[in-house]
C-alpha cells in the first residue's frame, strides 16, 4: 500500500502535525501555532500520531530509550 | 513514565530531510537509532513522509493553465460585481427606510384614530401614579408567586444554559 494511502487513514490533525514536523521540519511552537494547540500538549499528540503511522507502516512498538 | 521524545530526534530528522540518512551520518548516531525506539520511529516516519511527498508529486493532476486563468478571470469579475453592487444595496435599504418613515409620518399626521390614541396615551401618562403600579405589582406577585418564580427561573436558566453550551462548543 502506498504511503499516501496509509497516511489517509490518520485523522486530518494528525496528518497535518506529522507533515509539518517531518516534511516541513517545523518546530513544535510553529506547529502548535498553525494548528491552534498549546505547545505543551503538542508533544504527546505528536508522539501518538507518530506511533499510529509507524504501526500503519508495519513497525511494531518497541521499548523506550536505551 | 514512558519517554515520548529524545534529545537526538532533531538530529535524526535533519539527517533524513537532508538525504544524509543512513549512509552519511556518524556511526554513533546510527547506533543510537538502532537502540532508541523514538529515533527509529522518527527516521522511519520522516522517510515515509518523504516518499509520500514524491508519490503526491508524481500523482498530482495539474489543471490546464488556460482553464486556471479563465477561472481566475471569472472569479475576479464576480468579486468586482459584488463589490460594485454593495453601495447600491445600501442605498436601496436607506431609500426603503426613508420611504417607510415618510409613510408613517403621513399616516400619523392624517389619521384621526392615531391622533386620538396619541392624546389618550399622553393623558394616561400624565395621570400615571407610581404608587398604584407598585401596589398592583405587589398584589400580583403575592397572588401568583409560584408562577412568577418559575418565570424568573426560566429567564435565568435558559440564557445560562445557552451560554454554557456555546462556551463548550
Amino acid at each position: 500500500m502506498p504511503t499516501c494511502a496509509r497516511m489517509s487513514r490518520l485523522k486530518p490533525r494528525e496528518r497535518a502535525m506529522l507533515w509539518l514536523a517531518y516534511a516541513e521540519g517545523a518546530s513544535h511552537r510553529e506547529i502548535a501555532d498553525v494548528l491552534g494547540l498549546r505547545p505543551t500538549s503538542l508533544k504527546p499528540l505528536l508522539f501518538r500520531a507518530r506511533r499510529k503511522l509507524a504501526e500503519l507502516l508495519g513497525r511494531a512498538p518497541r521499548g523506550g530509550k536505551p | 513514565m514512558k519517554p515520548i521524545d529524545c534529545e537526538l530526534e532533531s538530529e535524526v530528522l535533519a539527517a533524513v530531510l537532508q538525504n544524509r540518512w543512513p549512509e552519511r551520518v556518524d556511526a554513533s548516531l546510527r547506533e543510537h537509532v538502532a537502540a532508541c525506539a523514538i529515533c527509529a520511529d522518527v527516521a522511519a516516519i520522516a522517510g515515509a513522509i518523504d516518499e509520500a511527498r514524491e508519490e503526491m508529486r508524481a500523482n498530482a493532476m495539474v489543471p490546464d493553465s488556460g482553464r486556471v486563468w479563465w477561472l481566475a478571470q471569472m472569479r475576479a469579475r464576480r468579486e468586482a460585481a459584488q463589490a460594485a453592487g454593495r453601495p447600491i444595496t445600501a442605498a436601496q435599504v436607506i431609500a426603503f427606510a426613508c420611504a417607510m418613515g415618510l409613510l408613517g409620518a403621513c399616516f400619523g399626521a392624517t389619521s384621526a384614530w392615531f391622533q386620538s390614541a396619541l392624546r389618550q396615551t399622553a393623558s394616561s401618562l400624565a395621570a400615571f401614579r407610581l404608587q398604584a403600579l407598585l401596589s398592583l405589582t405587589g398584589a400580583f406577585v403575592a397572588e401568583h408567586g409560584a408562577l412568577f418564580l418559575g418565570m424568573a427561573a426560566i429567564l435565568l436558566v435558559i440564557p445560562a444554559a445557552v451560554y454554557l453550551t456555546l462556551l463548550r462548543e
